[in-house]
């Protein structure tokens, strides 16, 4: 819950202010920004599953003209 | 790309990828001064300053030594310290009276070395005021220069100020950048031999490759984002490469529409093809010799690329290297598959027609 609200927090503060809650402590800058490196993975895997949406639509449409013939 | 066999390749890029993401995540920074907790001396105090570092084990080792370094020469060591923990070490300077040369307001670097840990330095930590009718006088800056350093080789990522742990990204989103070069260097490849022998397979090819060579593209454009926002301060800081990366991926958007505006023929299978050696051609100026005519943030401004020194060590590069083959061949890998499908369903088309 506590989480949730400070990302709630953060949300609300970049909208409106555009402004960090407090750089310092802020959650992707502890343990020396690691986090930063998690997010860049995170965002490479996001790609990769999205790829194989993609492809699996494609395969979907492949398999449906091979029926209808 | 008949030498390599079906399978081996992909065996050997899951292979390296798991290595990099498994070194690249696992092996530790070596220690480094994070801050230090003033900003400013007056000359002629004595001052304590409470160092706190990353990574370092100060407890296991006692032969700690502390300098203020103003220049090559002038250094002024600390003459106590007390540890506190392992990550936090006071240390107590004798500041002398005056400066040793003519200047009021020095900016003086923290080296801290001990037989545990190594050598670590904060550069610019703190400035030395000295007083407002002072005199120069060197002799006290002289007497104990920095000698013995305990620089040990271990392996361990270097320890860079603003970047700390973020230096890993170093194996997830430049190789990115350097598989999409690769990759559109091999659709410039397929389209000269479109272009040639006018046999419409490589079409698919060199759709394929362009499609994962954009993907790419916009992965390093986003993982870039996420990186310069906690390290330059803000996702797009109008820094000359991340505009011209942004107008590469731009160059080949075109690519996609000039394609889809065409209906399926071998003059369009020509130009689409000529219009990729075209855009292979544009992005190496691009990204390799403008921002390297610039300021900018990226390593490699203003002259030879910074893969050397602290930016690209020897212990980076044992990671690096292999990092670019795997993204590259894992980018191969995505591509043939794309590749693969437009290959089937051109079949399906034609059987469809007869």
């Amino acid at each position: 819950m506590n989480l949730l609200f400070a990302i709630y927090q953060i949300l609300l503060n970049y909208i409106l202010f555009n402004t960090t809650v407090n750089p310092v402590n802020d959650f992707m800058r502890s343990i020396g920004k690691i986090w930063v490196v998690v997010a860049s993975l995170l965002i490479i895997f996001i790609a990769i599953v999205l790829f194989l949406f993609l492809v699996e639509r494609k395969l979907s449409k492949i398999e449906k003209e091979l029926e209808d013939e | 790309m008949k030498l390599i066999k079906q399978k081996t390749y992909k065996i050997l890029a899951v292979i390296i990828l798991l290595y990099v993401i498994g070194f690249g995540m696992l092996v530790p920074l070596r220690p480094g001064i994070m801050k230090i907790d003033i900003f400013r001396a007056e000359m002629g105090n004595t001052v304590t300053i409470l160092i706190e570092a990353y990574n370092s084990t100060f407890t296991k080792s006692e032969d700690h030594r502390i300098w203020m370094r103003l220049n090559n020469e002038h250094f002024l060591k600390a003459n106590s310290f007390e540890v506190v923990n392992n990550r936090q070490l006071k240390a107590t300077f004798d500041i002398p009276e005056n400066p040793p040369f003519d200047q009021r307001i020095i900016p003086a670097s923290i080296i801290l070395d001990n037989s545990f840990d190594g050598t670590m330095v904060l550069p610019d930590a703190l400035s030395l005021v000295g007083d407002e009718n002072y005199t120069v006088q060197a002799e006290p800056w002289l007497l104990q220069p920095i000698s013995d350093l305990n620089m040990r080789w271990a392996y361990a990522f270097p320890w860079r100020n603003i970047l700390e742990e973020t230096i890993r990204n170093t194996y997830f989103h430049v190789p990115l950048w350097f598989g999409m070069v690769l990759i559109f260097l091999l659709s410039a490849v397929y389209s000269v031999k479109l272009i040639r022998t006018d046999n419409s397979i490589y079409e698919s090819r060199i759709f394929s490759l362009n499609l994962i060579g954009t993907v790419y593209g916009l992965l390093g454009i986003f993982t870039g984002a996420v990186w310069a926002r906690y390290t330059w301060g803000a996702y797009w800081s109008g820094d000359i490469k991340q505009d011209m990366a942004a107008i590469c991926l731009l160059i080949f958007f075109a690519y996609f529409l000039l394609r889809s505006s065409m209906p399926e023929s071998k003059k369009r299978d020509r130009i689409t093809a000529a219009y990729t050696i075209f855009a292979f051609v544009a992005i190496i100026p691009l990204l390799y010799i403008i921002p390297r005519m610039q300021p900018s943030l990226h390593p490699g401004s203003g002259g030879n690329p910074g893969f050397g020194g602290e930016d690209l060590d020897n212990t980076m590069r044992t990671i690096f290297y292999p990092a670019v083959i795997g993204w590259t061949i894992f980018a191969y890998w995505l591509s043939d598959i794309i590749f693969r499908i437009k290959e089937i369903d051109k079949k399906l088309k034609d059987r469809v027609y007869e």
